[in-house]
């Protein structure tokens, strides 16, 4: 069975916590997802752990190695470039996810067509811990929405939520 | 165009600010990491900029301030006059200002 999303993590320095944040992937109730990791060559901690995870589940995940270091963006770039589901989500190599998480977005994403993505809480944790608000406001005027977006600029929100992939959009 | 202009980052602004349609939830629970972006040399890793690029601002301000400071040192007997005409400056602002109003 095809998969329906694909979940994108580029990874960098998160030696310590990538292992959890991909064990919070395995743990979700929703199982047809694959999972894309890009990872810079010489950051072979991180490798060494991808690949213990690859060899109990062989199917779902892709390993992307890099000669040169990536920025941010490029490694986003690449691993979205690369997604060919429905589907996609984003998610960094120090975060984790709730367990229902995948499963209750794929719900209201595939039942309404008109939307572009679902985006639920983020919960701040380590020195602060802060749970941002959901943003309703993005629902106004496109000048609202740029005010608001302007404002509220921390883009996390919009980042960690799921979206339909580039051939997929409305 | 550069390749930045199209980062998969700025490709989902556009789209929710352009479409607005992003659904929201509160079953979803998305936990991040707390990182302080405050200082400069994280801002400009977490934008991809140079540091320098970032305090240029900052230090032009910077060396102007110094600039007048030493030259007023070093004239002690110009003190008082460029105080004076700070003065006047400031004055004649004021005075710009509420003519403009």
């Amino acid at each position: 069975m095809k998969p329906q999303i694909s979940i994108i993590l580029p990874s960098y320095s998160g030696e310590k916590t990538i292992s959890k944040t991909i064990t919070s992937i395995f743990l979700q109730t929703y199982t047809n997802f694959e999972l894309l990791i890009s990872v810079y060559k010489k950051k072979k901690n991180i490798i060494k752990i991808c690949k213990k995870f690859k060899s109990k589940h062989k199917k779902k995940i892709k390993i992307f190695t890099h000669e040169k270091k990536l920025l941010a963006y490029e490694n986003h770039n690449f691993l979205y470039n690369k997604c060919n589901t429905k589907y996609f989500l984003l998610v960094h190599d120090d975060d984790y996810l709730d367990k229902d998480y995948i499963k209750n977005g794929i719900k209201i994403i595939s039942k309404k067509k008109n939307i572009s993505g679902v985006a639920g809480h983020i919960i701040n944790f380590g020195k602060k811990n802060k749970i941002n608000p959901l943003l309703s406001y993005l629902n106004g005027s496109l000048e609202d929405r740029i005010k608001n977006y302007i404002t509220y600029r921390y883009g996390d929100f919009m980042l960690h939520s799921i979206f339909r992939t580039k051939n997929q959009t409305i | 165009m550069s390749e930045k202009m199209f980062n998969s980052e700025v490709f989902m602004h556009f789209e929710i600010l352009l479409n607005g349609k992003l659904e929201t939830t509160s079953k979803m629970k998305y936990y991040k990491k707390y990182k302080d972006i405050r200082d400069l040399k994280s801002r400009a890793k977490h934008y991809s900029l140079s540091v320098y690029n970032v305090f240029a601002r900052y230090g032009i301000y910077i060396s102007i301030f110094f600039s007048i400071l030493t030259s007023q040192l070093i004239l002690k007997k110009k003190l008082y006059l460029s105080f004076l005409l700070l003065k006047k400056v400031v004055i004649d602002r004021n005075f710009l200002s509420k003519k403009l109003i």
